[in-house]
């Protein structure tokens, strides 16, 4: 197996980390598409400066989540993204919780279109602690930032979609 | 800090970890405080969403790969050939780069030479010393070190000479005509000392 076959076999089993990375940050398939190739790519001939003796996994998820930020600041058409984001629809959330009771249809579609107009570090954030489900330490080596600083990111994330989802305290306690 | 507050972070921190089920020690304050108790059901509730939106990623498209390996193929390796080019240029970078340097040291050199000459030497000096005080010390013909700017002309060098050629002459022929008199006293600035 030469190194064209070896870098094949890495590309197919964290294509989809990839591309689900790109795809969180840029919000459409074509454009992740796109960072995703680019990804590729550039991780083809920046192999020589990977170290062998760390996973391969935040190493791409790093050049991934670069790519996908350049290319996001590169276009500012969000009204493309929502129109390509509403035919990509996650699946129903099921019943399990208490935001069933507003209805998992209503629930969901809140959720994608308070996701689509989060900037582009806090989708970061959030594709990579729920999406690829890192740990903070190892989105903070990934991002290049502090771990408390983004737990108090993604705290702030869920403090607004809790809000937003169910109303402040003073609702809670009346 | 109150405790309510403390009680969510700590429960918030939890949830950075990925657990969902609170210690007793936190537990035992959400038994009794109902705002809390609610408060973390829902922020459960949304961790869940959380969770599910972030599964619910799209796979990657089967053209991926082969898009990937074909781009891949279109891309220059770094063959022999390539990092032939690669050091050719390192090569071209070098030639320049000596020439350059060897264009500088005779630059430099050739200033060297050019400061150790009159005219740079008289480029940056003081003020100009009178003819006549240089030529006191020994009554002869009088080639002051002159100090003039590059900028200014000779004229009171050659006028200078001329006196004094002037006088060596008078001196040997005595009953000879005058030649016409140029005072040497006159500085490149057109001054006359006192």
């Amino acid at each position: 197996m030469d190194d064209r076959d070896a870098f094949g076999k890495l590309v197919l089993k964290y294509q989809d980390t990839v591309f689900g990375t790109a795809w969180r940050i840029l919000g459409n398939r074509e454009d992740a598409e796109d960072a995703a190739q680019d990804t590729f790519l550039r991780a083809w001939r920046s192999l020589s400066r990977f170290d062998p003796d760390r996973p391969f996994r935040p190493w791409i998820l790093r050049i991934a989540v670069n790519t996908a930020l350049k290319i996001r600041s590169r276009r500012r058409d969000h009204a493309r993204i929502n129109e390509l984001r509403s035919i990509e629809r996650i699946p129903d959330i099921p019943a399990r919780s208490p935001a069933q009771e507003t209805g998992c249809r209503e629930v969901q579609e809140m959720l994608e279109r308070m996701v689509d107009q989060l900037p582009p570090e806090s989708a970061t954030l959030f594709q990579l602690r729920y999406g690829e489900e890192l740990s903070l330490d190892e989105i903070a080596r990934i991002l290049g930032r502090r771990p408390g600083t983004l737990a108090v990111a993604l705290h702030r994330i869920r403090e607004r979609f809790r809000r937003i989802l169910f109303g402040s305290d003073e609702e809670v306690k009346s | 800090m109150n405790t309510c507050q403390h009680v969510r972070d700590q429960l918030m921190k939890m949830l950075d970890d990925g657990e969902t089920t609170p210690p007793d020690s936190l537990r035992v304050h959400l038994r009794t405080c109902k705002v809390c108790s609610v408060w973390w059901e829902q922020m459960g509730a949304v961790d869940e969403v959380f969770c599910r939106a972030g599964e619910a990623m799209p796979a990657a498209p089967d053209s991926l790969l082969s898009r990937v390996m074909s781009a891949l193929d279109s891309e220059k390796k770094p063959s022999r050939s390539s990092g032939g080019a690669v050091l050719g240029l390192r090569y071209w970078t070098v030639a320049a780069a000596t020439v350059l340097l060897v264009a500088g040291i005779s630059a430099l050199l050739w200033t060297s030479y050019y400061k150790g000459t009159a005219v740079h030497v008289l480029a940056d000096v003081s003020p100009m010393p009178s003819v006549t005080s240089l030529a006191s010390l020994d009554g002869l013909v009088v080639v002051p070190q002159p100090v003039v700017s590059a900028r200014q002309d000779f004229t009171w060098l050659t006028r200078a000479v001329v006196s004094n050629t002037e006088s060596a002459l008078r001196a040997l022929v005595p009953d000879e005509p005058a030649l016409p008199h140029v005072s040497p006293t006159e500085t490149p600035q057109g001054q006359v000392e006192s």
